[in-house]
């Protein structure tokens, strides 16, 4: 019983030293924990203080990021992205200037928050100041310093001085080239990013290398920027171009019109002098025809009350009006009369007519497309080309009825007299021109063709170039064709051309058919 | 192997045996911690092994049915540190099933350099077979949980092996089936 007791009692002691040996290692393990526990604890804040350091610094990339896209010019660009590098960096004025080709100081640009605004020493540095001092640097040696480095860093502006005399603002002195343009004769145009601090203590490294790396994107933007900036003018200047071009087609359809006017001009003069001279004529034949007749009814004048009531009176009176008459020839003078009357209102007509289609060839100022009939504008047309192709040229017409389509009275007639003319000049021995005006398929169809002496197939492909002509100097202006096809197109027309040496050549002119609705 | 298991086994030994007995068993092991167990520290397997050995020994009885006896005994004292999902387990095949998945990745948690044996699961509703694998082959501690878990949620359960690491397989086929 009692060796059972001293067995226990020996194996408690011992379980009891083990206890407490073990409560010991717990105890240094709990130190190593709680040391663990610490460091962790220390570590944990230095990663959330580098976390919160590069949350702000992300941000601050962010929003550069996010703002640079949106600004208009490479100007707005640089001084916002001055202005949020101020901010960034709390206790600096940042600047942006260029060293151009010549090593001159361009483009200067001075940013400082309202805060640093209020220091003393800030409050002066200003951008005269700032162009003042850049004026006494070495700006080709600190260009060439600043493209070797090619990277952020500080920069001894005193290293650079020009006038070694002039005494520099105590100013420590941060600079980042942006970027290099290079130009044909390796000449270079540097922009740089320069921040100014009064005192070491304020530069945060960390946010330069921050800026810094936003170095590229910068460059980037501005680049991109300004090539946006030089295709915008370029669209400008290309739109105004094509204004210009717009109202100088516009007057050179109307010159070629003129010039269509003058060469038809003799033969609309005459045109208009043969119903005027048969007119003038008949008036002249008209005005003996009424002397005549006045004196026909000449006794008429003597007749008093006492003639009309003695019968030997009334007789002499017929008498002598019989023998007028007759001698006169009075009923041949009312026939007469009535076809002269009948001719000259003719010809005054066929004046009026010419002088209508003179004034719708004329007009310049509509060009509005309205409901016109094809087979009404092409006789209007051979109309004042009617005197040219009078003697030795037979014209042949099939034009059918309501033909409508949409266009303009005046340019199709332009298109018309100028294809007229061009048969008759490829005619010059005279010959026959066949105008055909058909309606089919929900199209108008106008063959214009002649039988004379053909286009050449390497003229063929040069008839609507402006300014081609095969005519003789002083007798072309090459701008016929060219202006009835840009018309043409302006009436969504097709034009063909078949031409053969010796036989002749035909234009086929096809247009859309005009309907009610599409107005 | 974690010091929390030796002293697990010192309270089993103790209740059913005596403090005696655990002291001659340290005694006559000669173990390199000389006995003294931290339950956060790790130990070599190998003293488990000699201490086993000892109580098998004295106690006459084969080192599976020992193992068994305190994998059963040991269920209740691991369940309390368990974590939550697992405590909320609506039945013994829902807790078998966490735990590869959430019991020891918790355990990772609080020790990451603990050496945990792997489960893959084969279940066929009416029996659940767990594949063990683990260099200490202690799948017989393996069998006394499950039993001690069986306990726990009042369910009838025979536990068997189809194969085992100590008959030369890679793995161990512990088949539990539901009645």
């Amino acid at each position: 019983m009692s060796d059972c007791k001293d067995e226990l009692i020996a194996a408690l002691e011992r379980s009891l030293g083990r206890e407490r040996q073990a409560r010991k290692i717990s105890e240094v393990q709990l130190e190593v924990y709680s040391r663990d526990i610490y460091e962790s604890n220390v570590q944990l804040k230095a990663q959330t203080k580098e976390v919160s350091y590069k949350q702000k610094h992300l941000a601050f990339l962010t929003g550069l990021a996010e703002n640079i896209w949106q600004l208009e010019t490479p100007q707005a660009l640089l001084e916002n992205y001055l202005k949020e590098c101020c901010t960034f960096l709390s206790h600096s004025v940042a600047t942006f200037f260029e060293i151009n080709k010549s090593n001159q100081v361009s483009q200067l640009i001075l940013k400082k928050t309202e805060d640093i605004a209020q220091h003393p020493f800030y409050a002066t540095f200003d951008i005269a100041t700032l162009s003042h001092m850049l004026q006494k640097i070495d700006m080709k040696a600190l260009k060439r310093h600043l493209i070797k480095k090619d990277s952020g860093h500080y920069v001894e502006l005193s290293a650079y001085l020009k006038d070694t005399h002039y005494c520099l603002p105590n100013l420590h002195v941060h600079m980042q080239p942006i970027y290099r343009n290079v130009d044909q004769a390796d000449e270079d145009n540097l922009g740089v990013m320069c921040f100014f601090y009064q005192s070491h203590n304020d530069i945060k490294e960390l946010k330069l290398q921050t800026i810094n790396t936003f170095r590229p994107t910068l460059a980037l933007a501005l680049q991109r920027k300004r090539a946006e900036y030089s295709m915008r003018n370029k669209v400008l200047e290309l739109e105004k171009a094509n204004n210009n071009l717009t109202t100088l087609q516009a007057h050179l359809v109307e010159s070629e019109k003129l010039a269509s006017l003058g060469l038809l001009s003799a033969g609309i003069a005459h045109e208009i002098n043969n119903p005027l001279g048969f007119v003038m004529s008949n008036l002249d034949t008209m005005q003996d025809y009424l002397t005549d007749l006045h004196t026909a009814i000449s006794p008429l004048d003597s007749i008093t009350p006492e003639t009309l009531n003695s019968p030997d009176g009334a007789y002499n009176l017929a008498l002598a009006l019989k023998q007028l008459n007759d001698s006169l020839e009075v009923p041949y003078l009312l026939k007469d009369s009535q076809e002269i009357l009948d001719s000259s209102l003719t010809g005054l007509h066929r004046v009026k007519e010419i002088v209508a289609d003179l004034r719708v060839f004329s007009r310049m100022d509509n060009h509005a497309l309205v409901k016109v009939d094809l087979e009404s504008v092409i006789s209007r047309s051979l109309n004042m080309v009617s005197n040219e192709l009078k003697y030795e040229y037979h014209v042949e017409t099939a034009l059918n009825k309501d033909c409508y389509i949409l266009g303009n009275d005046g340019q199709l007639q332009q298109v018309f007299i100028n294809l007229f003319m061009n048969a008759k000049h490829s005619m010059e021995a005279g010959g026959k021109l066949k105008i055909s005006c058909v309606s089919h398929d929900e199209r108008v169809v106008v063959c214009v063709e002649d039988n004379g002496h053909g286009i050449k197939e390497k003229d063929l492909k040069e008839i609507f170039t402006p300014f081609f002509t095969t005519k003789a100097p002083g007798k072309g202006t090459g701008l016929g064709l060219s202006i009835s096809y840009s018309i043409l197109q302006e009436h969504h027309a097709e034009i063909e051309v078949k031409s053969e040496i010796g036989k002749g050549t035909t234009f086929t002119l096809t247009f859309a058919v005009y309907y009610e609705q599409r107005c | 192997m974690k010091g929390i298991v030796f002293n697990q086994l010192q309270e089993f030994v103790e209740s059913e045996h005596g403090i005696v007995l655990w002291d001659k068993a340290l005694t006559a092991c000669d173990l390199p911690s000389q006995g003294v167990y931290v339950s956060t520290m790790n130990y070599d397997d190998s003293e488990l092994q000699g201490l086993v050995g000892f109580f098998c020994n004295h106690l006459s009885v084969d080192a599976p049915t020992l193992v068994r006896a305190f994998g059963e005994y040991l269920f209740p004292r691991l369940f309390v540190m368990a974590p939550d999902q697992a405590k909320e387990a609506k039945n013994l095949k829902a807790f078998l099933l966490m735990i590869e998945d959430i019991i020891h990745v918790e355990v990772r948690k609080l020790y990451p350099d603990a050496s945990l044996p792997e489960f893959d699961y084969q279940d066929n509703n009416q029996d659940l077979l767990m594949l063990y694998r683990s260099p200490r082959k202690l799948c017989h501690l393996s069998e006394g949980l499950i039993k001690g878990a069986a306990t726990h949620y009042q369910e009838k359960v025979s536990i068997k092996q189809t194969c085992c690491m100590h008959h030369g397989a890679d793995h161990c086929a512990i088949e539990i089936t539901f009645s």
